[in-house]
């Protein structure tokens, strides 16, 4: 029977003795409990194993088994609520994103149809050049130009990594109002195209960008020339904004020239409260 | 067969009891499983090589238990808790598993 005792005779020295624990712990002999009170019966006459018919084991199994399903269900309730709550956020994030995104469709069609209406009208109360010019700098139409891209990321995750080492939304307002003052033309955040009123915010951990939140990287595009940008961005108030970021916080910040970037056309660019005022409307209809 | 069938009616009764465990028994429970496994292999290996014990089965379940507990309560107090579980998880594991693999040899000749 291989549960003997493996170190049965004394003085046997065994040359693979310092092997002894490793061995043990890749194929152990039987617990040596077992072995020796089976030996005890044998020697008694009685045979060498109890059987699984005593009380003693059926009080013992039924423990081990309330034990088993008492941790189990104490160790897993809290991850199914969590995980519910994070399931139910997932859904909601995705519909109203999916809501976003069918609005933005609308939003696209919408517009088509206003430009089809208006080549069609063929009164054009401005001059077609004039109106494409004013769409061009409203943002109101898919621009292309040579131009920069510029592409912020938080530092990977570390233990020392501390919670404002991250791109904040106040990074990207003061890039590109940096941008805006030195010959930029056009500026999209991640396909978020900026005009004169879109924002940029912290909506909790996230930044929005025109009430769409992004995620990283940030992929900022802008269009004018490269040559002023790329200065502005090396060595202007922008460059040592972003040598800031990159030595203090440890973001990731890169930059590369291409001599065509496509920025697509705004998607919010009504305005609620202001409005053309009356005179001018009437005098424009005079002419 | 009959161990099963306690077995069974413990987790049936575990369910339908659903008991709550006190806050500062619950590190210790994982734990507490892991050893019970070790030593219910244990057994069910003794009963395959025929020299099966109740009595040390049911030591060695208590005790199983009772030292991983010891160990990770003082693991707690030295402030390694989760060290310690780690290595005590470890140990058992290799445990159980050379314990099984000496189980299927018993029952599948491989």
């Amino acid at each position: 029977m291989k549960s003997r005792p493996r170190r049965a005779a004394a003085g046997d020295k065994d040359p693979a003795a310092s092997m002894a624990l490793l061995r043990e712990v890749m194929d152990p002999p039987l617990d040596p409990g077992y072995a020796s009170s089976a030996d005890r019966r044998e020697r008694a006459g009685q045979p060498r194993s109890t059987g699984g018919r005593t009380v003693l084991l059926v009080v013992t199994s039924v423990l081990l088994g309330f034990l088993l399903s008492v941790a189990a269900q104490t160790l897993r309730t809290p991850d199914p609520a969590d995980a519910a709550t994070r399931a139910e956020l997932t859904e909601r994030i995705e519909t109203a994103d999916a809501l976003g995104d069918e609005h933005a469709t609308q939003i696209e069609t919408l517009r088509g149809e206003i430009t089809n209406l208006q080549d069609r009208l063929a009164t054009p109360v401005v001059d077609q050049a004039e109106l494409d010019e004013a769409a061009l700098a409203a943002g109101a139409t898919a621009v292309v130009g040579e131009g920069v891209v510029l592409t912020l990321n938080d530092p990977p995750p570390s233990a020392d990594r501390t919670d404002d080492e991250r791109v904040l939304s106040r990074d990207l307002q003061t890039i590109v109002n940096g941008l805006w003052a030195h010959g930029a033309e056009a500026i999209a955040i991640n396909d978020q195209r900026l005009t004169s009123t879109s924002t940029i915010r912290f909506a909790g951990q996230a930044i929005v960008v025109d009430l769409k939140a992004l995620a990283r990287p940030y992929e900022v595009v802008i269009i004018g020339d490269r040559e002023e940008l790329m200065d502005e961005m090396r060595s202007g108030s922008t460059g040592s904004y972003l040598t800031e970021l990159r030595s203090d916080y440890g973001i990731l910040v890169d930059l590369s020239p291409q001599d065509e970037v496509t920025l697509p056309a705004a998607s919010r660019l009504s305005t609620r409260v202001a409005h053309v005022p009356e005179q001018t409307r009437a005098s424009e209809n005079d002419q | 067969m009959i161990p099963l069938i306690g077995l069974a009616a413990g987790i049936v009764m575990g369910l339908v009891l659903s008991p709550t465990v006190p806050l500062w028994l619950e590190p210790y429970l994982p734990i507490a499983v892991i050893a019970a496994m070790d030593a219910v292999f244990g057994g069910v290996r003794a009963a395959l090589e025929a020299a099966f014990n109740d009595k040390v089965f049911v030591v060695s379940v208590l005790s199983n238990v009772l030292v991983a507990a010891l160990i990770v309560l003082l693991g707690n107090q030295l402030g390694v808790g989760s060290q310690l579980s780690t290595g005590v998880v470890v140990v058992l594991g290799l445990r159980i598993f050379s314990n099984v693999a000496a189980i299927r040899r018993h029952l599948m000749g491989a």
